[in-house]
């Protein structure tokens, strides 16, 4: 994840336009805000902590920023799900 | 009997579904259209989608049921962020069923533990009787639902459930909502089912039950964390509320005739310690 983060910063650097900057940089603060929770380490998270440092070297070489982009955020939300589903159980 | 189960597809009431529909009952439940249904339609359940704080909705999914288990609520933290909301789910909502139903159909209110308030500075364990005081908006709806269901004087049991603890792998909040030094008691999710579904039997008494998991599940905040994680074989650095909250340890003596504390901590720990090892933890 810490490699997925490091990817973002620097297509966040090199992309001009205003609202991709923007939803880069909403995309890392979920990736910042998982990396580490418990279940990233198990065996149905690592490959997804594998896809994810994937998807953000994607967007690094993606000549079409709009479709890696997009790949990109719908593996956030694949991991915000798991995130939500796991939390914590109050009554 | 068909049984109605309100907020049916959550954690605790798939548990409800799932044991009423082992007993031979069936089972209707009402939850709303956007929650994850795919567990509990598996059942074989009669799926009810709609919302608790529409009276249209209730009176419908209320048709030709001959009991009521009514867990749909809103809880903390999203209780919180507005108490109108909570009030409207909560303990309206709890007035909608009751607007649905005839007087003599049993209903089953799940209540707090949360109702008694902060009750670190008194004697445990916490028994039925401790004064209610509440302290944040979930804790006054769900007095004010309890009052509800009192008044109407259908048959009932009201529970008073302590937090759900599941034998699953469950992230650590920013915040653990307690003290490390601070007592707690949990109650595993199946344990507070078959309270639920035993208590139905009992509605004609009309009594308040405190249920919680028990002397095995009476610890501090700390040792409840450490050893939740260590059975599933995992390393955390839990940061833990510097104030004291609405978690104690509780007298269950009144409930102990439903026979529902099945599952001591001890056995919650052998269950993470598979988990641990099938998700490659341990």
């Amino acid at each position: 994840m810490e490699k997925a983060l490091e990817n973002l910063d620097r297509v966040i650097e090199k992309v001009s336009d205003e609202a991709a900057k923007k939803r880069l940089g909403e995309a890392r603060k979920v990736i910042s805000q998982n990396r580490k929770k418990i279940w990233l380490r198990t065996k149905t998270g690592k490959p997804m902590a594998l896809e994810t440092q994937a998807v953000t070297e994607n967007i690094l070489e993606a000549s079409d920023i709009e479709y890696a982009l997009s790949e990109l955020e719908a593996h956030v939300d694949k991991i915000t799900e798991e995130s939500r589903r796991r939390s914590m159980v109050v009554t | 009997m068909r049984i109605l189960v309100t907020g049916g597809a959550g954690r605790l009431g798939y548990s409800v579904s799932r044991q009423l529909v082992e007993n031979g009952q069936t089972v209707r439940v009402f939850d709303l259209p956007q929650v994850d249904w795919s567990h509990v339609e598996r059942l074989g359940v009669e799926a009810f989608k709609g919302d608790i704080t529409d009276q249209g909705s209730v009176t419908d999914a209320c048709k030709d049921v001959d009991a009521v288990v009514h867990l749909a609520a809103l809880l903390p933290p999203r209780s919180e962020s507005s108490r109108e909301l909570t009030m409207k789910v909560n303990v309206s909502g709890t007035e909608n069923i009751l607007n649905s139903i005839n007087s003599d159909t049993p209903i089953v209110l799940t209540s707090s533990i949360s109702t008694y308030g902060i009750t670190a500075n008194a004697k445990p364990p916490i028994n039925e009787t401790y004064p209610q005081t509440p302290h944040n908006n979930y804790s006054k709806s769900k007095i004010s639902a309890e009052k509800v269901v009192m008044d109407a004087g259908n048959p009932t049991s009201i529970l008073r459930i302590a937090p759900i603890s599941v034998a699953d792998l469950v992230e650590l909040p920013d915040s653990i909502p307690y003290r490390s030094d601070q007592r707690v008691e949990f109650i595993f999710v199946d344990d507070a089912a078959c309270a639920i579904v035993i208590s139905l039997k009992v509605c004609d008494d009309r009594e308040i039950y405190n249920i919680a998991g028990g002397k095995s599940w009476q610890m501090t905040g700390t040792e409840y964390i450490d050893r939740f994680y260590a059975a599933l074989g995992v390393e955390v650095e839990p940061v833990f509320s510097e104030e004291y909250t609405a978690v104690d340890w509780y007298d269950t003596e009144k409930g102990e005739r439903l026979g529902y504390q099945r599952t001591s901590f001890n056995q919650l720990e052998k269950k993470l310690e598979v988990l641990g090892m099938e998700m490659g933890l341990r």
